[in-house]
C-alpha cells in the first residue's frame, strides 16, 4: 500500500475514531484524489456521517417532546423514530380527546407505558361515574321529600310552573289537586310520629299507584299534597280525586299492632283562560279544599 | 352491469355479490398479497395503456367510490365526529385494512390529520420515494365527504415507500 492510500485511511479512520466519540467530524475531503475504492469508502463515510447527524438531531427533538421535526428516513432507527413519532402525535390527539370527555381512547404500542395509561383513562372514567352517580343522588336528594320520596315544595313548583309554561303555550289542559290528610295531628298525638310518619308514607305510595307516570305527587307542607295531571280536563281529575279519597278511607295502616285509619279531604280544579299563573291555579284548589275541610271532610271539592 | 360502457362510475354494494353462498368451502378471506397483486398489476396495466396521471386519477376516484360506498353499508350515519373516528378505527381493523390513528383534528376548519399503519396498500413494499397510496385517498376523502355531508379531499404526505411505517394523510375540504 502506498504511503499516501495510508494517510487517506487514517483520514477515514480519525473520522470514524471522532464519530464513534461523540464528535462532530467534518465532511471528509477526499477531493482531488483518484477515485479508487478508498475514495468510495470515504463518500459512504460522508453519507453515514450525514444520515447519523439528522438521526440524533431528530432524536433530540423526540426526546425533549418537539414532535414536529421533520425526519429524513435516511437510515432503518428513522423508519423507528419516524414511527414513535406518529404514536406520540396520536397520543396527543388522544389526550386532548380524554380531556373533552372521550374516555373511550386507549393506547396501543407503546408497553408498560400503554398499560398504565389505559389505566389511568380507566380510573378517570370511574371517577366521573362515581362523581355523576353522587350528582344526581344529592340532585334527588335535593328535590324530593326525605320520608315519602315524592317531590318537595320547590320541585314540585319548579314542574307545575312549568307545566303551567307549556300549556299556555300550546293550548293544553291540565288539573291541579291539593290534598290534606284529615287529623293527621291527632294521629300524631294518638299513635306518636312514628306512627304520623307511617301514615304519610302509606298515604303517599296509594297516591302513586292511581297515578299516571306523568302526573306528579309533592308534599308542600306538613300533610299537604299537590298533583299536577297533565292533559286532563276537570272531570277526568275528579275522577282521580275521588278515587284517591276512597282508597285512603279504605286504607288501613298497621302501626306496633294497632291498625290506624284516616281520611283525606280534596280539592280540584283545571286550568282557565284567565289564570296569569300555576300559584292562581293553586289557591283555586286550595280554596276548593278548604270548602271540603269545612263541608265535613273526606270529601273532593271541585272548582271548575 | 359489469362490462356496460359509461361515462359516470355506477359501482353498487350489490356488485361485491352474495360471498357466503358463492364461496362456501374456501369463505370469505384471501390473504393481503392477492388484494396487492390485483392493486399493483392493475396499475401497471393502466399506467402502460395511458400515464401516470391518469393511474392516480383512476385509483383516486375508485378509492372515493369503495369508501362512498363502505361508509353507507358498514357505517352508522348519526354520530359525532368522535364517535365517527371510533367507528371507523374498529371498521377498519376488523376488515384488516389498517390501523388508523388521528394525530390532528380541526372542527372549526376542517382540517385533519390521520394515519393508517399496517396499511393494506403499501406496508412492506419496497422503498421507492414514491407516494404509492392514492386509492386511500380517494377513501378517505370519501369517508369524510359523506360523514359531514360536504366534499373533502385527502393527500398523502407520508407512505411505507418513503421510508415512515405509516401512511400519513391530510384531509381538508375542497376547493369550491
Amino acid at each position: 500500500m502506498e504511503h499516501k492510500d495510508i494517510e487517506r485511511l487514517d483520514r477515514i479512520s480519525a473520522h470514524l475514531h471522532a464519530l464513534l466519540h461523540n464528535e462532530q467530524p467534518g465532511v471528509l475531503d477526499l477531493t482531488g484524489q483518484q477515485e479508487d475504492e478508498i475514495c468510495q469508502v470515504g463518500e459512504f463515510v460522508n453519507t453515514l456521517t450525514e444520515a447519523l447527524s439528522a438521526l440524533t438531531n431528530a432524536a433530540h427533538h423526540l426526546s425533549i417532546g418537539d414532535m414536529d421535526v421533520p425526519i429524513i428516513a435516511k437510515l432503518p432507527a428513522c423508519h423507528h423514530l419516524k414511527n414513535l413519532q406518529a404514536t406520540l402525535r396520536h397520543l396527543t390527539w388522544q389526550t386532548g380527546q380524554i380531556a373533552k370527555g372521550d374516555f373511550s381512547q386507549r393506547v396501543e404500542f407503546l408497553g408498560e407505558f400503554s398499560h398504565s395509561f389505559n389505566w389511568m383513562v380507566e380510573q378517570l372514567e370511574a371517577y366521573r361515574q362515581r362523581i355523576l352517580g353522587q350528582n344526581r343522588e344529592l340532585e334527588r336528594l335535593a328535590s324530593t321529600d326525605s320520608l315519602t320520596g315524592v317531590y318537595n315544595r320547590r320541585s314540585f313548583m319548579a314542574f307545575a310552573t312549568k307545566e303551567f309554561l307549556r300549556s299556555r303555550r300550546y293550548s293544553h289542559i291540565f288539573s291541579a289537586i291539593q290534598m290534606d290528610i284529615d287529623h293527621f295531628k291527632k294521629i300524631n298525638d294518638t299513635h306518636g310520629h312514628a306512627a304520623g310518619d307511617e301514615v304519610l308514607k302509606a298515604f303517599t305510595a296509594n297516591c302513586l299507584e292511581v297515578l299516571r307516570e306523568s302526573d306528579v305527587l309533592g308534599r308542600i307542607g306538613g300533610e299537604e299534597f299537590s298533583i299536577i295531571l297533565p292533559e286532563t280536563d276537570l272531570a277526568g281529575a275528579l275522577i282521580v280525586a275521588e278515587r284517591f279519597r276512597q282508597t285512603i278511607a279504605d286504607l288501613k295502616v298497621y302501626v306496633d299492632e294497632q291498625i290506624v285509619h284516616f281520611t283525606v279531604s280534596i280539592g280540584v280544579t283545571n286550568l282557565r283562560q284567565d289564570d296569569t299563573g300555576i300559584e292562581a291555579v293553586l289557591r283555586r284548589a286550595d280554596e276548593a279544599l278548604y270548602l271540603a275541610k269545612n263541608g265535613g271532610r273526606n270529601k273532593v271539592v271541585s272548582a271548575g | 352491469m359489469f362490462k356496460e360502457e359509461r361515462k359516470s362510475l355506477r359501482f353498487d354494494w350489490s356488485h361485491l355479490g352474495n360471498i357466503e353462498w358463492g364461496r362456501p368451502n374456501l369463505g370469505p378471506q384471501t390473504t393481503v398479497a392477492v388484494y396487492r397483486l390485483m392493486q399493483f398489476t392493475l396499475r401497471d396495466a393502466i399506467i402502460a395503456h395511458t400515464d401516470v396521471a391518469t393511474a392516480n386519477r383512476i385509483f383516486y376516484d375508485a378509492g372515493q367510490s369503495a369508501g362512498k360506498s363502505m361508509y353507507e353499508h358498514l357505517l352508522h350515519d348519526t354520530q359525532d365526529f368522535d364517535g365517527f373516528i371510533a367507528e371507523l378505527q374498529e371498521t377498519l381493523r376488523n376488515l384488516s385494512i389498517g390501523i388508523l390513528r388521528v394525530e390532528a383534528s380541526d372542527l372549526l376548519m376542517h382540517r385533519f390529520v390521520l394515519t393508517v399503519a399496517e396499511d393494506l396498500d403499501c406496508s412492506g413494499l419496497p422503498m421507492s420515494e414514491e407516494l404509492v397510496c392514492t386509492f386511500d385517498e380517494g377513501f378517505i376523502a370519501a369517508l369524510f365527504s359523506a360523514h359531514f355531508g360536504r366534499q373533502f379531499t385527502a393527500r398523502e404526505t407520508d407512505c411505507w415507500c418513503t421510508g415512515d411505517r405509516v401512511c400519513r394523510f391530510e384531509v381538508v375540504l375542497a376547493k369550491t
